[in-house]
């Protein structure tokens, strides 16, 4: 257990290495040289000169990358170069809104899925089961800024609910009202992935012996699915949900857009449109980190939930 | 009533069972005649089993004995009522404690499936569920039948745990299959089926998947917990030297058939079946343990397409014509003891053709 | 796959009764020819459509479906259906050359590891990172740092179908490695690049084919996505990402614009899925 996890949080720091330099290179491609910018358009060429010298900018690059890695330590991304801004502060301000629509999707679409799922399994080759696989496949086909567009002519012609922004916290009725279309938009296409997954797993474990064995013991039917076979397909159920965060995020990436939702999706999109090189390398930092930290959490519950792993430490 | 009456007298020690003659033993336990399993696939229809014929008395051991492919485990998987739903199950009869097992509803079975018939399977490493305890898995069988507290379950899990002679039961209630080993998991499975004293227990190869040296530690136990209990065995295994260790009765079945059925005493002694007389001309002598049981030619025909006549005829050594046209019936030869062969008695018809 | 065809004959009767069995499927069947048909009229639209996928006639903005143009004008007042199918034709051959390129790249690691069991480990825990990366952030970081547009596009797309191909690629490599004339190759001394190029890459492309078809529709999805949030090929090129994209502004009078695009893309991306699932059911059938 302690292996393995160190083995993945190794993999993963190399990871971020990797993101980082990325990070960095993007901050390269800086059109303008920001010692000019710093000096203004008085400074003269040794006033520049002196800047560069301070910011680092006349030492090698490996050097500049090291400069670079220790102001992303202490939270210092720069500032936009748009309007100035700091890029930590409209990350964080962003990264709210991004949580909600993705727990907020997430909420109502894993479960859906898992439901789905499962009826497939019990009834393999059935319609319920030709049905749901029908869905997924839709589902891993369908462009998500469809689906978005398509509710927002529903919503627009129903009036039923708002279709840009957000409207505050989610415990607010205005909150609450503003999510329902992303979110929903979001999690139709987590349902399809999902109910296969949980169909795929679901189905292994209901013909393994010891399902056999609950039976023989007199549990009933529903004590057999329920408890014993989804308790070991929950294994690689959490495993390939961390794999769909990847899914979720470029869809929640989409789905802001889409719907002008404040998150750190749009802001990157933004921020590229717009050249905005450190705001862009902020956010796709932000987004990747958070990808490798979801993983080393679906690693660590992977650990929690089977004791084969959890034993073996 | 009567159902939790007999329930009450099965469950008392057994008595000197095996060596009653049939007439003055209590009523059978479990009946069944003609039972007959069929499977619909994609590859056509198929019949695992037909036409067996069951008598188990309360505390008697009885033996079912094939090659593996000869329906011997489908068998047991429809007296549980644990086919899939591909398979069919017709009966002339399928009585068990008073009860008609053809008619139960699913209800009835998850009441009867574990408190008054258990099954231990062939591989513990895979029937007990990989992510609970075995403590758990013992307590959930009781759990599952009787109202009692998860700590009251949990002590006497762990006293049965004992009772199987796992040392350190405290501890090992709490451990994984995983953690065990072979002969230990197969304890566990064991304690699993019995702690509610069932009236029978369908052991399915118990001792196939395990190391040699454990195998007759694990009959013993089997037999001794049993004959505490009260236990009906039916025990469903190709290792004959298991059947002499276990088996007052044993049935032989081929390719889904029954072809012939006695006391383990005249099975051994005297058998009818040709098929049987094989069989046991590969059982090396006494101490010995059997390694490949196939000591006759070629191997059990495909379910799908059956010889005609007699289904053994093309690996029968006295295969004569009438064989491969036309089957023979199940014939009484002796008092309890029946086969389904043209030549039977067998010995008196080599004995005059010579 | 090894042993099961002693000589060729049988193999591709074996193949084609495969090929045939699948096309019996109706679902297969009309997804092939779908794909079949779009890929067609996306080649042919100069020869056969009337109006010029470029010329922007602002009065004639908006059009709806129907009368002179088929599926209505879009936003400059362009024939519609032949933006359509121009677009078409970029982002099937967006998704071609992402692929082309994730292919280069995956099939070359995964050939690597499996014939340098030094690099297997450190090259398969990359290739395990790049597997869970959302896709969309390759596009993202590319687009940020080479700029939107087409380079950019390519790799993005290169980068994110390139690790299921490195390991379809390592799997069959492996089993090809401990294949005798692998062996016989090395002991009559041909060097590590004529080892892995003819004796390797020649007997593993078959799986790898395979697994480039199911890769198929990600792609073409990725380059739409790219192109919609417009970190795609810039306007005036036809593309369907940025066509559904231009249509989003005058979503509420004129849906035609990105609803034909959006459910064009749908089409073939579910086509594609569809077969690549079909396929690879059958591949499994096949080879155990």
């Amino acid at each position: 257990m302690i292996g393995r996890l160190l083995h993945r949080l190794m993999t993963s720091f190399l990871v971020l290495v990797g993101v980082l330099w990325i990070g960095f290179m993007m901050l390269q491609v800086l059109p303008a040289d920001p010692a000019a910018v710093i000096a203004g358009p008085t400074g003269t060429e040794a006033e520049i000169e002196a800047i560069r010298r301070h910011l680092g900018l006349d030492q090698p690059l490996a050097f500049q990358f090291w400069l670079y890695l220790q102001r992303v330590a202490v939270g210092d991304l720069g500032r936009s170069v748009i309007n100035n801004a700091s890029v930590a502060a409209e990350l964080l301000r962003a990264a709210v809104p991004t949580l909600e629509l993705m727990l907020a999707s997430m909420a109502w679409a894993v479960p859906s899925g898992l439901l789905l799922g499962a009826f497939a399994a019990t009834r393999r080759g059935g319609l319920m089961d030709r049905a749901v696989m029908a869905l997924s496949v839709a589902g891993v086909s369908v462009p998500v800024f469809w689906v978005g567009l398509l509710m927002i002519q529903f919503a627009a012609a129903t009036r039923f609910f708002p279709i840009q922004g957000r409207g505050g916290p989610l415990w607010t009725a205005e909150g609450l009202s503003h999510i329902i279309l992303p979110a929903t938009a979001l999690g139709l296409i987590l349902i399809g992935p999902t109910a296969r997954m949980t169909r795929t797993a679901l189905a292994d474990t209901l013909s393994a012996d010891y399902v056999r064995t609950a039976r023989a013991k007199g549990a009933s039917e529903l004590r057999v699915v329920a408890d014993h076979a989804m308790r070991t397909a929950w294994l690689p159920i959490v495993t390939l949900l961390g794999l769909q965060v990847g899914t979720l995020m470029g869809g929640a990436v989409v789905t802001e857009t889409i719907f002008s939702w404040p998150g750190v999706g749009r802001l990157a999109v933004g921020a590229i449109v717009s050249s905005d090189y450190p705001l862009a390398q902020g956010a796709i930092l932000f987004l990747a980190t958070a990808f490798i930290v979801v993983n080393i959490v679906v690693d660590l519950l992977y650990g929690v939930l089977d004791p084969r792993v959890r034993r073996s430490a | 009533m009567s159902a939790a009456a007999t329930g009450k007298i099965l469950r008392s020690p057994r008595q000197t069972a095996g060596t009653l003659p049939q007439t003055e033993r209590a009523q059978a336990l479990l009946q069944v005649r003609g039972l007959s399993v069929r499977f619909q696939t994609d590859a056509g229809a198929m019949q695992a089993v037909d036409g067996v014929n069951l008598d188990l008395h309360p505390g008697e051991t009885l033996a079912i004995v094939g090659e593996s492919g000869s329906g011997k485990s489908v068998l047991s998987l429809a007296l549980m009522g644990l086919l899939p739903s591909i398979a069919t199950v017709t009966a002339e009869r399928m009585q068990f404690a008073g009860r008609d097992l053809r008619s139960l509803a699913p209800r009835d079975w998850q009441r009867l499936r574990g408190r008054e018939m258990s099954m231990i399977f062939q591989e513990p490493a895979t029937a007990l569920n990989p992510v609970r305890s075995v403590g758990a898995q013992i307590v959930e069988a009781i759990r599952l039948h009787e109202k009692v507290s998860r700590k009251a379950a949990w002590a006497r899990a762990v006293d049965m745990l004992r009772q199987t002679g796992i040392p350190a039961p405290e501890r090992r209630a709490a451990a994984y299959p995983h953690e065990l080993s072979g002969g230990m998991r197969q304890r566990a499975m064991i304690a699993m089926s019995l702690v509610l004293r069932p009236s029978l227990l369908i052991a399915d190869e118990p001792t196939t998947a395990l190391d040699v040296t454990v195998q007759a530690q694990i009959l013993d136990l089997l037999r001794g917990l049993a004959r505490e209990s009260g236990t009906a065995i039916l025990i469903i295994t190709h290792d004959l030297g298991v059947v002499a260790e276990m088996a007052d009765r044993v049935q032989v079945l081929y390719a889904g058939r029954p072809v012939e059925s006695a006391t383990a005493e005249a099975l051994f002694n005297g058998p009818e079946h040709p098929y049987t007389v094989g069989l046991l001309g590969s059982m090396p002598s006494k101490g010995e343990r059997a390694e490949a049981l196939l000591p006759i030619e070629g191997s059990i025909p495909d379910l799908r397409a059956l010889p005609p006549g007699c289904h053994f005829h093309p690996r029968c050594p006295f295969a004569a014509a009438r064989c491969r046209v036309e089957r023979p019936p199940v014939a009484e030869v002796r008092p309890g003891h029946h086969t389904a062969c043209w030549f039977s008695p067998l010995l008196e018809t080599l004995e005059k053709s010579t | 796959m090894t042993g099961a065809a002693p000589t060729a004959l049988p193999l591709r009767r074996a193949r084609s009764r495969t090929l045939r069995r699948l096309l019996a499927n109706p679902v297969v069947a009309l997804a092939a020819g779908f794909l079949l048909l779009i890929t067609l009229a996306a080649i042919l639209v100069p020869l056969f459509s009337p109006f010029d996928p470029y010329e922007t006639t602002l009065r004639l903005r908006l059009r709806p479906p129907g009368g002179d143009w088929l599926l209505g004008t879009d936003t400059q007042g362009r024939d519609l259906l032949t933006r359509l199918l121009y677009g078409t034709r970029t982002t099937l051959l967006l998704g071609l050359s992402g692929v082309a390129v994730g292919a280069a790249l995956g099939g070359s690691i995964g050939i690597l590891a499996a014939f340098y069991r030094r690099l297997d480990g450190p090259l398969m825990r990359l290739i395990d990172v790049f597997l869970s990366f959302p896709s969309i952030l390759f596009g993202l970081s590319l687009a940020a740092v080479l700029g939107p547009g087409l380079n950019s596009l390519i790799l993005a797309i290169g980068l994110s179908v390139m690790p299921g191909i490195a390991r379809i690629a390592r799997g069959a490599a492996a089993s090809v490695m401990a294949q005798e004339y692998m062996d016989g190759g090395r002991v009559i001394g041909l060097p590590d690049r004529i080892l892995m190029t003819r004796y390797l890459l020649a007997n593993c492309a078959a799986p790898i084919l395979v697994y480039v078809t199911l890769a198929f529709g990600d792609a073409v999805l990725l380059a739409a996505s790219l192109g919609f949030l417009g970190l795609g090929l810039q306007p005036p090129t036809a593309e369907l990402g940025s066509i559904a994209a231009e249509g989003r502004s005058f979503l509420f009078f004129a849906p035609h614009v990105s609803t034909a695009a959006s459910a064009l893309i749908f089409c073939i991306v579910l086509s594609f899925n569809l077969l690549g699932d079909a396929f690879r059911d059958a591949a499994d059938k096949r080879f155990g």
